[in-house]
């Protein structure tokens, strides 16, 4: 399934936004910061974030891929799917 | 164990409804069906009590009224016998707690609380001083409310009771929902009912045409210096479990049979242990909880416990469908908002107990506050002790030993991205809620569900001068060890573990909880035991495993912490199925005014998303049944004040 970047990112977006309203009430969505960090998301929200990624884009998610390197953003998460699409 | 109610006209003296009485009592009936007796004692006192008759069946019918006091209880004095030969009431009748109570509180008057060993809530009325006197026990194990409304001073064990007796249906208290935002309970005296407050534990109350004051009676041990050495580790480990079992043993009261709960714990195993000795010759009967999701399942360590100490095991298993089915009735005991589902199945537990012809049941809370088992506390020492090296890539990796048990940190590829998450932690080390603030900052996300009518800074402000008024002047100068302990123990301990799944869900089914590992000389003497030696490191309840060592299945005193979890927010709403209770939430969220609908609706279609985890994330799943029990609390308290 191709998908462009655009699209990734309003769907990570929209899932966000849909548990957390304090994310969905910001002006600017931080697009490039650690979301941990920033605290919009707990620890079992990564799990549930690596889940729907796997599942909305039926991919494959690897171990060393969930890190601040690969994972620590939304637009890293972006790169990350639109990599395995 | 009991139910009572009351009426004192202190400052408006219009005159009594013995209906209004009758009717509370009634709606607290499950407390106590074995008998209902009120008494009106003069034109501005009345009070009643329901009874659940397990000690003195045969004398202890109350309240009771001699001369000008006036006496009713809910609970257990382990110790009455003892004090009244010290206090020299042999003479007087005093083959009944109540009677002690009565002719104690003659002798000593507020120097006797902090004598009582047990889980009390106690009313005392003086009619020649007009005066009247509510206590509550050291860790607030037996509830006791009241309200002052309309020149009376309404109480009663349950709130719904308040209700009754005001006739008024009391508003919600904002600042008590956002204590449960923040703190998983309200705190001190502060219920989720405006005006309706409760007496804090380890407090009386005294009230007259003055008004009302509540008095601490108990010091804390963790906050007092009085510390024992030892020789060993071993020669502290049998100080440890000779303290148990005499603890067990002083909380062998009444005349009736008793059993005992068993997760499959270390806690609740070593009690099965100690009555298991006890009751040799008729053997033990214990109950357990199983879940169909085998993440929350703990039947094979239960097994494990039985078969050891061959007990006769009675396991219910709870499906998701059980948490929605129950929850509206679960609200209906708790009497607050629920931040997890996890009382659902300890309410289907009492049930069964009850069912089985047993009014009295041993359970093991406590033991993790005051044995130092809690993650929170480990996690606290894992933070502090990493901050003094914030770079070390090896310290951060104490986080997998200790929460081996959640899929966060047993699977590793989750385990780097977990160290960010703390990462932004571990400074404020000088902060005295250090333990907490992990916990603590999650009520920003959870409470933006909420219309709030204050903003969250003023908010914020009011939660904590309430911690700062239920903590002790002594807490500032205490170990980073016991700040943790202390706040535990005033927070989820006392607003969530003892009540909403304790107190409220045994009674519920007229059953008693006893916590041994409460017991009062067991909490003294685990006081004066080090923090270090009692757990060594991030080991959990350290000194307790080597203290039952040999005692117990080896599999069981080594197994590694797992924390009750019940299956939370998919219960109700999934992608597949949506309940009753779920389609109540949307249609009736709105009746408080207190939640913010659109937000609600949003996390709904994250909910029913299918590729959402069945485990949500933790504010999500906290904030979903935040809102339902809040809804559902809504339209149960209209009926109270019928």
């Amino acid at each position: 399934m191709a998908v462009d970047n655009d699209e990734v990112r309003s769907i990570i977006v929209k899932y966000l936004k849909s548990g957390n309203p304090l994310f969905a009430r910001l002006d600017e969505i931080p697009l490039d910061e650690s979301l941990l960090e920033l605290g919009y998301i707990d620890s079992f929200g990564v799990i549930d974030l690596v889940a729907f990624l796997e599942g909305n884009f039926n991919i494959q998610i690897l171990d060393d891929e969930i890190n601040k390197e690969k994972f620590g953003s939304i637009n890293k998460m972006v790169a990350l799917v639109v990599s395995k699409s | 164990m009991c139910g009572i109610a009351g009426v004192y006209r202190y400052q408006k003296h219009i005159g009594l409804r013995a209906e209004s009485l009758n009717a509370a009592l009634k709606l607290i009936s499950h407390r106590g069906p074995d008998d209902t007796r009120s008494v009106v004692v003069d034109d501005d006192f009345m009070a009643g009590s329901v009874r659940l008759s397990i000690e003195a069946l045969e004398g202890g019918a109350q309240p009771i009224t001699i001369g000008n006091l006036t006496v009713g209880f809910n609970g257990e004095i382990f110790n009455y016998k003892e004090l009244a030969r010290k206090y020299e009431l042999e003479g007087l009748a005093v083959s009944s707690e109540v009677h002690f109570l009565l002719h104690a509180w003659r002798k000593k008057r507020f120097d006797l609380f902090h004598e009582l060993d047990g889980q009390f809530a106690i009313f005392i009325y003086d009619s020649s001083k007009q005066e009247l006197i509510l206590a509550r026990d050291p860790f607030g194990i037996r509830p006791l409310f009241y309200a002052s409304h309309d020149g009376g001073l309404f109480f009663c064990s349950e709130i719904k009771g308040i209700f009754k007796l005001a006739s008024n249906d009391f508003a919600f208290d904002e600042i008590g929902i956002a204590e449960i935002a923040m703190l998983w309970t309200t705190i001190g005296d502060r219920t989720v009912f405006e005006n309706v407050k409760q007496i804090k534990k380890g407090h009386y109350a005294c009230i007259n045409a003055e008004g009302i004051y509540q008095t601490s009676y108990y010091d804390e041990p963790l906050l007092s210096e009085n510390p024992r050495t030892f020789s060993s580790k071993a020669e502290a480990a049998d100080f440890l479990k000779a303290s148990l079992e005499a603890s067990v043993n002083s909380q062998i009261h009444g005349e009736v049979g008793y059993a005992s709960y068993l997760s499959g714990g270390i806690d609740s195993s070593a009690l099965a242990f100690f009555l298991n000795k006890i009751s040799r010759n008729s053997g033990l009967n214990t109950f357990s909880i199983g879940f169909e999701n085998e993440e929350y399942d703990e039947r094979a360590a239960q097994n494990a416990v039985k078969q050891a100490l061959n007990v006769r095991n009675k396991s219910i298993l709870i499906s998701k469908g059980d948490i929605a089915n129950n929850f509206r009735s679960v609200i209906n005991h708790a009497e607050t908002v629920l931040f997890r589902t996890a009382p659902v199945p300890l309410y289907l537990l009492s049930k069964e107990v009850h069912n089985s012809g047993y009014k009295v049941v041993y359970t093991g809370e406590g033991a993790d506050e005051i044995l130092l088992g809690y993650d929170l506390f480990a996690e606290a020492r894992i933070r502090r002790f990493w901050s003094r090296s914030p770079a070390s890539k090896w310290r951060p990796n104490l986080f997998k030993i200790l929460y081996s048990y959640l899929p966060q940190f047993n699977n590793s590829r989750y385990f780097s991205i977990m160290r960010e998450f703390y990462q932004k932690s571990i400074a404020e080390t000088d902060d005295v809620f250090y333990s907490h603030l992990i916990r603590w900052s999650q009520f920003k996300q959870v409470s933006s569900f909420f219309n709030f009518s204050r903003a969250n800074g003023h908010i914020e402000e009011e939660i904590f001068k309430d911690i700062n008024s239920s903590l002790p002047a002594s807490f500032n100068r205490a170990s980073f060890d016991r700040k943790a302990q202390v706040l535990e123990i005033e927070t989820l301990l006392h607003g969530y573990l003892l009540s909403s799944q304790g107190d409220r869900m045994s009674m519920a089914h007229s059953v008693e909880s006893r916590y041994p590992f409460l017991g009062k000389a067991f909490v003294r003497d685990m006081a004066m035991i080090s923090d270090h030696q009692k757990t060594f490191g991030v080991r959990s309840k350290d000194l307790f495993r080597e203290a039952m060592k040999g005692l117990l299945p080896h599999e069981i005193v080594f197994r590694p912490k797992v924390a009750y979890q019940a299956p939370e927010a998919k219960c109700f709403l999934s992608s597949s199925h949506i309940t009753e209770q779920a389609i109540f939430l949307n249609d009736s969220c709105g009746s408080t005014g207190l939640i913010c609908k659109e937000s609600l609706m949003a996390l709904n279609s994250k909910i029913t998303n299918e590729f959402s985890s069945e485990r949500l994330g933790f504010r999500e799943n906290m904030a979903y049944v935040m809102c339902m029990s809040l809804t559902q609390l809504a339209d149960l308290k209209k009926s109270w004040s019928l």
